[in-house]
């Protein structure tokens, strides 16, 4: 054969070569491209649970969100509540006030007249006595004159000091 | 104190220098003065017998007489396999999820194949990656092998250094067969009969890529044989020659090869549409 071309070492070379690409496979190229997959499902997977935590991230701060909305609407209707029963409160207190300063006018009228009606009494009870009293003295004073110049009389003598 | 340190190292250095110097020029009148063995065969018979080795035979084992090339082959492959089982069995299982070097280094070259399989062949490519790793692995340190310079003797008596694998003309056809084969295959595997045929089409691939194999190989076997052969070129030359020669052929010869063989099974294994009959044409319309 020209240039030394042998079919047998041929086939001996092709043979050679077969177990070479066999083996390479089994023992390198399969368990390698192997692993490499797996890394890649692992990353896949971590990817994944990434996605997942990042989604549930969201949610969770979309239901915080619309929590805090919920709790700002509350607190605004709460502080609306509180504000009617305080405005309630103040108008009864301010109602219960006025009803009561009316009281003690009232109290205090009926208190003055009494007072007045008091005075008027003890006025006229008093402006009575003094006028018995102004009676009395002068009654007794003309009595007095009368039974000394009877005394006087009766006794012929001088007027008796 | 510094300036006087210096100085000191200066006349070190020179010293040293000196020696080597004197060390290099007595070596070089040595081996030119010297003779050497008679050379017992001329540079035509040297390079004929590295393309055709008909006199240069070496015993396989007993068995057979064979081209040193196939020895050559045997060598890489036992080493290789043995790599493989090394890594298989010690590194690949403590392969981490973050990679250190050297699992990195290995990631990288088998995804480097199953990469280009998959790039330039969309379908059935598991197979393709698998054959274009080991041919690619194969071509590689069967060309860087030839540096290593392992010597062995012939049927003859004398010692000869064994050559990369794909120099030997039976390797390359071997190897050129094989893609072919396997690109048949590919072809077969996914059209049938359509397969064979676009497979058929290019019934001279085989030759083209088994002789672009053995020429480029044996081209830079010649060369080193042409350089090693006359020993004024041997100095310094060879460094340059055989590194640079060995290492280019080794990469784009592994880089031609797998890329061919991944691109015509790309092609042959293609998924055809199936034409539409002029009655369902009219049918549709």
């Amino acid at each position: 054969m020209p240039l030394n071309i042998d079919w047998q070492q041929i086939l001996l070379h092709a043979l050679n070569f077969v177990i070479l690409v066999g083996g390479l496979y089994f023992l390198l190229f399969g368990p390698v491209k192997k692993f490499m997959a797996k890394r890649e499902e692992y990353c896949r997977g971590m990817e994944e649970k990434a996605a997942q935590t990042l989604e549930e991230a969201e949610k969770l701060k979309a239901d915080y969100a619309a929590q805090l909305q919920t709790v700002d609407e509350e607190i605004d209707r709460k502080r609306a509540e509180a504000q009617h029963a305080l405005d309630v409160s103040v108008q009864q207190q301010l109602t219960d006030a006025k009803a009561q300063a009316a009281e003690i006018v009232m109290d205090a009228h009926k208190a003055a007249d009494r007072t007045r009606e008091k005075i008027l009494a003890d006025t006229q009870k008093e402006l009575t006595e003094i006028a018995v009293q102004a009676a009395k003295k002068l009654v007794y004073e003309n009595q007095t004159d009368i039974f000394d110049s009877f005394l006087n009389k009766v006794e012929g003598g001088e007027p008796n000091e | 104190m510094r300036g006087k340190g210096a100085v000191v190292n200066m006349k070190e250095r020179k010293k040293w220098l000196i020696v080597w110097i004197c060390l290099v020029a007595v070596l070089l009148v040595a081996s030119i003065l010297v003779p050497g063995n008679a050379k017992s065969e001329s540079i035509q018979e040297t390079m004929r017998d590295a393309v055709l080795h008909d006199t240069g035979r070496i015993s396989f084992f007993g068995l057979k007489d064979v081209n040193p090339g196939f020895i050559s082959a045997v060598t890489v492959s036992v080493f290789l396999l043995l790599f493989a089982a090394c890594v298989r069995i010690f590194a690949i299982p403590r392969f981490k999820m973050r990679p250190g070097k050297f699992q990195m280094l290995i990631e990288q070259l088998v995804s480097l194949f199953d990469n280009m399989a998959k790039t330039n062949s969309p379908h059935r490519n598991g197979f393709l990656g698998a054959y274009i790793f080991g041919a690619g692995v194969y071509i590689f340190v069967g060309t860087f092998f030839e540096l290593f310079g392992v010597q062995m003797q012939t049927t003859a008596g004398h010692m000869i250094t064994l050559p990369a694998p794909l120099s030997d003309v039976n390797a390359a056809i071997a190897m050129g067969c094989m893609s072919y084969l396997v690109i048949l295959s590919g072809g077969v595997a996914q059209n049938g009969l359509r397969g064979v045929g676009s497979t058929l089409k290019e019934f001279s691939l085989p030759i083209s890529m088994s002789f672009r194999l053995f020429g480029a190989l044996l081209s830079g076997l010649l060369v080193t044989e042409l350089v090693y052969y006359y020993v004024n070129l041997s100095f310094v030359l060879p460094v340059v020659v055989a590194v640079m020669f060995t290492l280019l052929h080794a990469l784009i010869q592994s880089y031609v090869l797998t890329m061919l063989v991944a691109l015509y099974y790309g092609e042959v294994s293609e998924v055809h549409e199936k034409k539409v009959s002029k009655k369902a044409k009219v049918e549709a319309a």
